[in-house]
């Protein structure tokens, strides 16, 4: 017969027992972090790091010619030396150089083109969701159109209208991809605003701006965050395909897609001039979508 | 599909269509002196006078505005001043060539990616899933123009089995469309997975399974037709996912389509021809993506239910 | 629970409060333009001290007048008084000023509360918003609140999701009390509970009143509950109220025949006690198709022709019970 006076009144609550959770975690480090994602990691650190030390990294001057020293082979081929590691091209210039150098304008230029596209469209997004009405309007028109063309499209339009700069192109970049982030905040800062949290906050006599940034976007962050590694190999992309193509970032500033555009010509001669900087371009993207897909594993699951 | 949904869907595509020639229109103002522009610095001072007033260059802005949509819907947006002919012609020749390698390519992208991604779903989490998701991956990082700069030094450098330029015959397709068909095709791949995925996981799949229906035919007639319905969805980013891979592909192995030619007009600035292949390339996307709504109105059943707004 | 509490001058005094919102009755791009009347002419008022219940089913406009009062949502006519000032249409600075007088509980704990942010910053959250005070002071406020609400020190650290429901209430409760108003707004608030967890809530909220001198507005569509812990209670119809009175004479002798209609059908735990149950004929019509005349009336017992005809006036039928029926009044 069950003693009906040892019974408690409530239920225990799981909520209320401790955790061990530091013996957990440790357990189970390798799980969450695969092998093939600490690799993709390295990767990248890797490319920041040559991005980052370019010059004291870099043997030559990426703009050093050497007429005597064309098209040479790379040091483990025949007719290479230690002169030039990776072979050097038409003029003379060291490969390894102007592929260290590639690297760092091409990281930084998806890089600030990453960022400004996210603040850019975020605040665009808010901006639709606080005020609807017309500007809402206005933001929704610009992010349909956005998206009813290719951004290649649009960034080839730009460019042969009105001549190609690197200010024009780094805005390019800039504004490639703002309408996702755009339409992510928008469409959470409305449900959050229409009930939830963000009433309460108003209610409790926070102002808009505070409600925003100190509640609204902590929470749509990890959304953002996801699009973010997305739209980083993106535009990685995007710039060394306009640069391959001749209508991206110009001589005599070196990109990975620049080099390989040039190296197209001798081919036959030199494929190095071309592999090299094809092969970075692979690892950084690849790298980058590895990493993306994990960070959105682990976000999205987890979402509380 | 309700006539409500057709209309709404109709007059969203003319209003896009209407934005975009009026971006080309602002862009063309902005840049410039049109006529200049349009027909060259190499026509004289008399001509240039006459092909203003033909334009209506000298009128008020609202005025040009009209008539450039006049011009628009003639297709007559000057000339191109490298060829020499009416920009219009020269874009519209080079045509089927593109539409040859776009087509050519999408079968492959169907054949290829689709039955890899429902074959990953269907063995989820064993080797065989790994792999193809692996190789997917690796499929859409690798940037087209060095997968087909690396097939050219293959195939035609090395070991000079297949010809890196031109359209002529069938083989010069080949290294093209596996370019332009590795990302796509991996794209489809991982999209028609996780999609598969995703109705895997419903109870309504359950409900068969636990009625007794065979496996096959539950995949058959339950899972693939509402992995189906997402997948029509991606249609419009495909095509122009393939417009823009076509643009690239056609650069690197000296295909005479549009995409070479729009480059080749980009870097000289060729704008007429500019103008013309842009808004071409617009209106096919408006027209897919009508088409797409369409069809994914037509497919599933809670958008032919689901009504508009109620404030 | 007897009478009033009358105290002088009400704390908070609606007057006229009307919400229209404009629909598309078929849907699509061109549907039927139609107005949804969710509130339609309130009016009442509370004193201080007490506990007002507003009742009535779903969708009776209840809420929606909560969403007035609070400024969360603007009337398309009426005003709002409390403490004898004005406060519909205040600028924005004020409104938010107003928050150290007058707070809000959701029907919904958790998606009141910010996901992200853990129990003891969010209580401490409106003394960040509102005064200088350092973050340590803060904390340690927030910490006496949740203490006193009792709730336990290993819940600070944690997150909403990782509540139970009842907890997350008494959180929301921390988080509205903290800033010490004077009015309290309840919207449903142990709807979302677990019934063993009901009671704890109600008889907390009971106990908080007497220990801060609350005014307490409760919404709910529980007659039982109200009837538990309301002073005067208000009872809502399709965006009117019908019937206003204090507890004992409502729930003993109840006036408009809907409000009967409601009472009969609270269970009463007492097996074999056999009652007459009113039955209400036909469907609640829907707010955008509201009746002619009064709006009860395709649902009421007694209607009669002078029902689908005239509107009835909301008047007095006896000492402190006010009722909007031409029968309860005999003017048929």
């Amino acid at each position: 017969m069950i003693d009906m006076a040892n019974i408690p009144s409530t239920p225990p609550n799981p909520a209320d027992q401790p955790r061990n959770d530091k013996r957990f975690r440790r357990r189970h480090f390798f799980e969450r972090y695969p092998l093939f994602v600490m690799m993709a990691a390295l990767m990248l650190f890797t490319l920041i790091l040559v991005a980052v030390l370019a010059p004291l990294l870099a043997p030559y001057d990426y703009t050093a010619i050497d007429l005597r020293a064309r098209l040479q082979a790379p040091v483990w081929m025949e007719g290479g030396s230690w002169n030039h590691l990776l072979g050097s091209d038409n003029l003379g210039r060291d490969v390894l150089s102007r592929l260290i150098y590639s690297i760092r304008l091409s990281l930084l230029v998806a890089f600030i083109g990453t960022i400004i596209g996210a603040v850019l469209g975020t605040a665009l997004g808010f901006l639709a969701a606080h005020f609807r009405g017309w500007v809402d309007d206005i933001v929704m028109v610009a992010v349909d159109f956005q998206a009813s063309l290719p951004f290649f499209i649009i960034a080839l339009t730009l460019l042969a209208f009105f001549g190609n700069s690197m200010m024009l192109f780094i805005v390019l970049m800039g504004i490639y991809g703002w309408e996702r982030y755009a339409r992510i905040t928008r469409g959470l800062t409305l449900s959050a605003i229409t009930h939830g949290y963000a009433v309460s906050m108003r209610t409790l006599g926070a102002t808009p701006g505070r409600v925003y940034l100190r509640h609204v976007l902590p929470n749509i962050s990890s959304t953002l965050i996801v699009n973010m590694t997305l739209n980083f190999p993106a535009t990685i992309i995007m710039e060394t395909s306009l640069s391959f193509l001749g209508i991206g970032i110009q001589p005599p500033m070196t990109s990975l897609g620049n080099m390989l555009g040039f190296g197209r010509d001798y081919l036959t001669t030199a494929w190095w001039i071309t592999v090299f900087p094809g092969i970075t371009i692979f690892l950084a993207t690849l790298s980058m979508s590895i990493l993306g897909d994990w960070v959105r594993d682990r976000l999205d699951p987890t979402l509380k | 599909m309700p006539t409500r949904y057709i209309i709404q869907k109709l007059l969203r595509a003319l209003l896009t269509i209407w934005i975009i020639v009026t971006f080309v229109f602002i862009v063309l103002r902005l840049s410039g002196d049109s006529a200049l522009m349009i027909f060259g610095p190499d026509v004289d001072a008399e001509a240039i006078k006459t092909l203003r007033e033909d334009w209506g260059l000298n009128k008020p802005i609202w005025q040009q505005y009209l008539f450039y949509i006049e011009k628009v819907f003639h297709g007559d947006l000057g000339k191109s001043y490298l060829d020499g002919r009416a920009a219009f012609d020269v874009v519209m020749e080079r045509i089927p060539k593109t539409l040859s390698l776009m087509g050519v390519t999408a079968i492959v992208t169907f054949l290829i990616g689709i039955p890899a991604g429902i074959y990953s779903a269907l063995h989820h989490n064993t080797k065989t899933d790994r792999m193809t998701m692996t190789m997917s991956v690796m499929g859409l990082s690798i940037p087209n123009f060095f997968l087909g700069v690396l097939l050219i030094l293959l195939f035609s450098v090395a070991w000079q089995i297949l010809p890196s330029a031109g359209s002529e015959t069938g083989w010069h397709y080949v290294m093209p469309v596996i370019t332009m068909a590795t990302a796509e095709a991996s794209v489809f791949a991982r999209f028609t997975r996780s999609a598969m995925l995703e109705v895997l996981n419903k109870p309504y799949i359950r409900t068969a399974l636990a009625k007794g229906v065979p496996w096959k035919n539950v995949v058959r007639e339950h899972a693939l037709p509402n992995a189906a319905i997402p997948t029509v969805t991606i249609a419009g980013f495909f095509v122009g996912s393939l417009i823009v891979g076509g643009v690239v592909t056609e650069n690197v192995f000296a295909w005479p389509g549009v995409g070479r030619l729009l480059v080749n007009a980009v870097a000289n600035r060729d704008l007429a021809v500019v103008q013309v292949a842009v808004l071409l390339i617009a209106f096919s996307m408006v027209a897919t993506n009508l088409l797409v709504d369409f069809a994914y109105g037509w497919l599933d059943p809670r958008v032919r239910d689901l009504r508009g707004e109620s404030t | 629970m007897n009478g009033q509490i009358n105290n002088g001058q009400p704390l908070l005094k609606a007057t006229g409060l009307v919400r229209h919102f404009q629909v598309r009755q078929s849907k699509g791009l061109f549907g039927k333009k139609a107005v949804l009347k969710a509130v339609d002419d309130v009016s009442f008022a509370v004193n201080r001290g007490e506990t007002f219940g507003l009742v009535g089913e779903s969708g009776c406009g209840k809420s929606t007048t909560a969403r007035l009062i609070l400024d969360i949502d603007k009337p398309t006519a009426g005003t709002v008084d409390f403490k004898d000032q004005q406060i519909s249409g205040l600028p924005p600075a004020d409104r938010r000023q107003l928050a150290l007088q007058m707070q809000y509980v959701f029907q919904d704990p958790l998606g009141a509360l910010d996901p992200r942010m853990r129990i003891i910053d969010q209580v401490a959250e409106p003394l960040h918003i509102h005064s200088q005070a350092s973050g340590s002071v803060c904390r340690d406020k927030a910490a006496d609140m949740l203490l006193s609400l009792d709730l336990k020190d290993h819940v600070f650290q944690r997150y909403p999701h990782e509540l139970s429901g009842g907890q997350r209430q008494r959180v929301v409760l921390a988080r509205a009390l903290i800033l010490e108003p004077e009015l309290l707004i309840c919207d449903e608030p142990i709807s979302a509970l677990d019934v063993s967890i009901q009671a704890q809530v109600l008889n907390l909220l009971t106990d908080l009143r007497e220990r801060m001198r609350l005014t307490i507005i409760f919404i709910s569509h529980d007659m039982s509950v109200v009837r538990h812990t309301c002073h005067q209670v208000a009872v809502m119809y399709l965006g009117k109220i019908v019937e206003l009175a204090p507890n004992d004479l409502l729930f003993q002798s109840a006036a408009h025949p809907y409000t009967q209609a409601l009472l009969s059908a609270v269970p009463i735990p007492q097996p074999g006690l056999g009652r007459k149950r009113v039955l209400l004929t036909g469907d609640p019509p829907s707010p955008i198709d509201i009746p002619a005349g009064c709006r009860f009336h395709t649902r009421c017992r007694f209607a009669e022709p002078l029902c689908s005809e005239h509107s009835p006036q909301f008047k007095p039928l006896r000492e402190g019970q006010w009722v909007a029926c031409h029968v309860a009044h005999g003017d048929t």
